[in-house]
């Protein structure tokens, strides 16, 4: 809360050109939100990481954000990865299929797995941050928006402690593999 | 003595830097918040001095990353290193803090605000940081410093592009 409310603060005049830090902030954390394959594919690390448990519900979603960046920078740099729309809409089909099946991957599978993904998923965020943005305020809003669809996510994923929870989870990662089958489609015919 | 806080890579730094601080034992915490207001004080008496225009707001956002990654990896910092890091943090927060004012006594003023304000803002995260540091085996501060390193990679990131 307070990394949210630190860097919606109105700017110090001695930083002059730095950009609108509120508007910033607000735009980073938009970015993501209007994505549907990325929000499809967050919660989808979330519900997966509930769904193996410890430590796999706290380590997703501490390593997807670091390599997350290491992938914005990538898009920044307009370093060429071909075809990350395809990559992120995978992203959702392959994430929603370990929910929809309830499948149970080591934890150093379901690193290197999410991991894989969240290159795609930072440099498509990545290629698209505008320049002109205050750069932090963007990136923070940015983060915060993917941490908190995981939080999402991993909420929802605590339903499986519960037998009928754990079938509304899987059908969950069902409708999110099937979203991602479209993301897909409009990705190759794009 | 907002103005620590209402620049965004002085609330990164001072996160981050609360976060090495803040898990360490009260006495190395102490040190550390120590060595940040000496910094600050440095920089800030850099900044009296006339130093022109310096790239510390991007040390401030290295630092951030390397705060960060030790937080979401659970790295234990030796002392010695946490003390130079929160130095070297202090000098580049006074650096990036010239005074917006032109009248001596009010840029004076200015100076020693931006300085109580980055101390006081620092000890309480730190503070705030002990307090919830065994919360769900420090879930918690792993994630807001994987949260922390992101955001100063892609600020980096962004700053160098522009």
């Amino acid at each position: 809360m307070l990394l949210v409310w630190a860097t919606a603060a109105a700017p110090a005049l001695a930083h002059g050109g730095g950009g609108d830090v509120a508007a910033g902030f607000a735009g980073g954390f938009a970015h993501p939100l209007f994505g549907p394959d990325h929000v499809a594919a967050m919660v989808a690390v979330g519900l997966w990481g509930a769904m193996l448990g410890s430590p796999a519900i706290w380590v997703l979603p501490i390593a997807f954000p670091l390599v997350m960046a290491f992938g914005g920078v990538l898009g920044i740099a307009a370093a060429p990865i071909p075809r990350v729309e395809v990559g992120v809409a995978v992203s959702a089909i392959m994430l929603g299929l370990m929910v929809a099946f309830a499948l149970r991957a080591p934890l150093a599978v379901a690193i290197a797995l999410v991991s894989a993904f969240a290159i795609f998923h930072g440099h498509a965020h990545g290629a698209e941050l505008p320049r002109g943005a205050d750069a932090i305020a963007f990136s923070a809003g940015f983060v915060v928006a993917t941490g908190l669809l995981h939080l999402c996510g991993i909420g929802l994923g605590l339903a499986t402690r519960w037998p009928t929870g754990r079938l509304a989870v899987r059908f969950v990662g069902a409708g999110i593999a099937g979203a991602g089958a479209i993301f897909l489609r409009a990705a190759l015919s794009s | 003595m907002l103005h620590p806080l209402s620049t965004p890579s002085h609330v990164v730094v001072l996160i981050g830097l609360g976060l090495i601080g803040g898990r360490m034992v009260l006495s190395a915490g102490a040190a550390i918040v120590a060595a940040f207001g000496l910094g600050v004080a440095a920089g800030l008496g850099a900044i009296a001095s006339g130093v022109g225009e310096t790239p510390a707001s991007d040390v401030l956002l290295a630092a951030a990353t390397l705060c960060g990654v030790t937080a979401a990896l659970n790295l234990t910092v030796p002392l010695p290193l946490a003390v130079t890091v929160a130095l070297i943090c202090g000098i580049a927060l006074g650096l990036d803090s010239p005074p917006e004012s032109i009248l001596l006594r009010e840029a004076v003023a200015m100076l020693i605000g931006t300085l109580c304000g980055g101390l006081a803002a620092l000890a309480m995260i730190a503070f705030f940081v002990s307090t919830i540091a065994r919360l769900w085996h420090g879930l918690l501060l792993r994630v807001a410093g994987s949260w922390i390193t992101a955001i100063a990679i892609l600020a980096l990131a962004l700053r160098w592009a522009a």
